[in-house]
């Protein structure tokens, strides 16, 4: 039978984890701009950090702010709970120092954006963490790559910048199969166009500083737990299930159960990583989220007619958008992301290189900057920028060519885009004859 | 802690506290197709504050073995011997003891008290009606282990407040969680509890015995949708015990308002 249902996704992109303020009545969100917070008497004090009573102590641990942020996300993407980051390389980081550590393996896709290749390829393992790399669109490749000692399976939900979409029902599958949680980077997805725990995913990391808040003004990360997968059920993470001297002999599991993941995260990852978001960002991104569901029909609206636009134009070669027929995940994308496929994809010109350069110089309304899923229209050029510091084996690997082209299609009228890019490629046809 | 009791291997959480000699004995009892999890903060805080926490997983639920019972009675008689169990192998008293549930763990707290009143401190019930009348279209969704009857319990279990969040413990969803939490139910244990409810038909008997003979303390939430607050006034006063109503609160009140339960209850203890 049908049961009654919950509040809907809009409303909880504006109420979820706020109610209007109890000693001020303020009905948008307080910046609780301090650092720390007073106890009540030595017996609250005491009990908050013996985990015995609810409330705040230091704001690298948490702070109101950001708390509300935390449990909207967590609210919207279906999850048990969520820690807030200072960007969302730091949830990426949390996320998976959280079970990951010297002597322990991954096994991630090989499109990711490029700071997440650089913390898999060389920094983690200077920590004694190995990464396998595998093709997103195989799923059988994840499970080629599992070993013994491998801790957590990684994709993108739609990577960046050609566009595969990972098969998360068939590769969260494989990763059950083998007592392992699936985490996905689901940033260009938000949880508006792609509900990735519904989906399968164990744990969801936004990169805050994109589509959900917006507005470009504003760095932050969301690191967000299912609450699904059953660590105690797998013999991989005994620094869940079993008593962890790193936090006074706690065994995560059995005290907090389906939030035992994201309580360690916070308890032990900001404490001792400390890489926590300011309460004045999470405020920004508050107001982002809030109309995250309007922004992101025009995001999708807007992207479809400039694809549509693109596809037919004669100095383009390729786009490589999961709505085009010709992309490889078209299919799969009709089935995991029936609102639209996002707004940050990649073409390619004809005149490679230079006719790239002459198309980002002769574009007037497109921003030319390091960023996506801003509310303004943004480009960049790939291989001299995001991926610059891959050679050109991984940059092949990734999808990158020297003239691949991204964009990030904004919120502006549709017409004075089209207008702008309309221009921007006489420039670049100019070059390519 | 693990410990092995009736041929099964049961889970029984402390609140991460030794148990330890002279302490009065807090048994806290999860209520239908729940576990010990519920009790997370209020157990750590009582455990640290002057008594022997015992939260134990019934049969079938958490990680206690075996399948669930499927009566409150069976349950008070299992709470009950579980007590002695642990008693007979570490220094726990079954003596002084303060039982408290919440929502089917009421009942069975309930029943179990009535059998052990001279060594009953106080019992706290939450929650809590008797009867504890459970609608066809639950019962029936949980019959069939369909998803909707978590949904039902989840939308009438919470305020609506709590729906909307803005929980004291950061960045956790309690509507969410409790979600989790019933998902992780093996099919049947969820009807298994809630038909046990329903058919609980012993409630008055076991009031009347209570009544003017052990200290009790019922904490409703005004906005509880499975209890409603009256029916817990209602039993309140059969128990002649102190009552507590919790504002803008649902059924859910210790993932809900950890801090005013833990007021609520505090004061009850006290009194």
């Amino acid at each position: 039978m049908s049961a009654p249902k919950n509040l809907h996704f809009d409303t909880l992109a504006l109420h979820a984890g706020q109610r209007p303020d109890s000693q001020t009545g303020a009905r948008a969100t307080p910046i609780y701009q301090s650092t720390s917070f007073v106890f009540d008497d030595s017996d609250k004090a005491s009990s908050l950090f013996d985990v015995a009573r609810a409330g705040h102590v230091y704001s690298r641990i948490s702070n109101p702010t950001v708390g509300v942020l935390e449990e909207r996300v967590a609210a919207l993407e279906g999850g048990v709970g969520a820690v807030c980051t200072a960007s969302g390389m730091a949830a990426i980081h949390l996320g998976m120092t959280t079970i990951a550590g010297a002597g322990d393996h991954i096994v991630a896709s090989r499109s990711l954006y490029g700071g997440t290749h650089n913390l898999l390829s060389y920094t983690l393992p200077r920590f004694g963490v190995e990464t396998t790399f595998v093709d997103p669109s195989d799923p059988d490749a994840f499970a080629a790559a599992i070993r013994p000692n491998t801790k957590f399976l990684f994709a993108e939900t739609i990577a960046n910048p050609r566009c595969e979409i990972v098969d998360i029902p068939r590769v969260s599958a494989i990763a059950h199969d083998n007592g392992l949680p699936l985490m996905v980077d689901a940033t260009l997805t938000t949880p508006y166009l792609m509900q990735a725990i519904k989906l399968g995913a164990d744990i969801v990391i936004h990169s805050l500083t994109k589509f959900i808040g917006g507005h470009g003004v504003a760095v932050g990360g969301a690191l967000v737990d299912s609450g699904r997968f059953r660590w105690e059920k797998s013999d991989r993470f005994p620094g869940l299930s079993e008593p962890y001297a790193g936090f006074h002999g706690m065994n995560f599991v059995e005290e907090f159960g389906p939030y035992a993941y994201i309580m360690r995260a916070r308890k032990e990852g900001l404490r001792d990583f400390g890489a926590s978001m300011s309460p004045t960002n999470a405020f920004h991104l508050l107001q982002g989220l809030e109309t995250l569901p309007m922004r992101m029909d025009r995001h999708v609206s807007n992207t479809t007619k400039i694809v549509d636009f693109l596809a037919t134009h004669n100095a383009v070669s390729a786009v490589h958008h999961p709505s085009q027929p010709s992309h490889p995940d078209h299919e799969i994308a009709k089935e995991l992301l029936p609102k639209g496929c996002g707004a940050v994809f990649s073409f390619e010109l004809k005149g490679g290189r230079l006719a790239g350069s002459a198309f980002i110089e002769g574009l007037q309304l497109f921003s030319h900057l390091a960023n996506v899923g801003d509310a303004k229209s943004l480009v960049i050029h790939p291989a001299s920028t995001t991926h610059s510091r891959m050679d050109d084996a991984d940059l092949i690997q990734a999808g990158v060519s020297p003239g691949l082209v991204r964009l990030s299609v904004g919120l502006e009228a549709a017409d004075d885009l089209l207008a702008d890019l309309a221009g921007a490629l006489r420039r670049a046809e100019k070059v390519a004859s | 802690m693990k410990t092995e009791f009736n041929k099964q291997t049961i889970f029984v959480g402390s609140g991460g506290v030794e148990w330890r000699e002279g302490l009065p004995t807090f048994v806290l009892l999860h209520g239908a197709g729940l576990n010990r999890t519920v009790w997370v903060l209020l157990g750590r805080y009582f455990a640290r504050h002057g008594y022997n926490v015992v939260i134990p997983d019934l049969p079938g639920h958490g990680a206690s073995e075996g399948e669930p019972l499927v009566t409150i009675e069976d349950n008070a008689s299992w709470v009950n011997s579980l007590v002695d169990h642990l008693a007979q192998s570490h220094p726990l008293a079954n003596d002084n003891l303060i039982y408290c549930g919440h929502s089917m763990g009421s009942l069975v707290m309930l029943e179990a008290a009535a059998s052990r009143v001279a060594q009953m401190d106080k019992l706290l019930l939450l929650g809590s009606s008797a009867p504890m009348v459970v609608g066809a279209p639950l019962l029936d969704a949980a019959r069939n282990n369909e998803h909707a009857a978590i949904e039902m319990i989840n939308m009438f279990g919470h305020g609506f407040g709590s729906r909307i969040g803005n929980n004291p413990v950061s960045g956790i969803s309690a509507y969410n969680t409790m979600e989790a939490l019933l998902e992780q139910a093996d099919d049947g244990v969820l009807f298994a509890d809630l038909n046990a409810c329903n058919d609980y038909k012993n409630g008055d008997a076991a009031a009347k015995y209570l009544a003017g003979n052990a200290k009790v303390a019922v904490i409703a939430g005004d906005a509880d949708r499975m209890t409603p607050a009256k029916l817990g006034a209602k039993l309140c006063s059969q128990l002649e015990g102190s009552y507590f109503l919790l504002k803008d609160c649902g059924h859910m009140m210790m993932s809900e308002q950890p801090e005013t339960t833990l007021k609520a209850m505090k004061k009850a203890l006290a009194g």
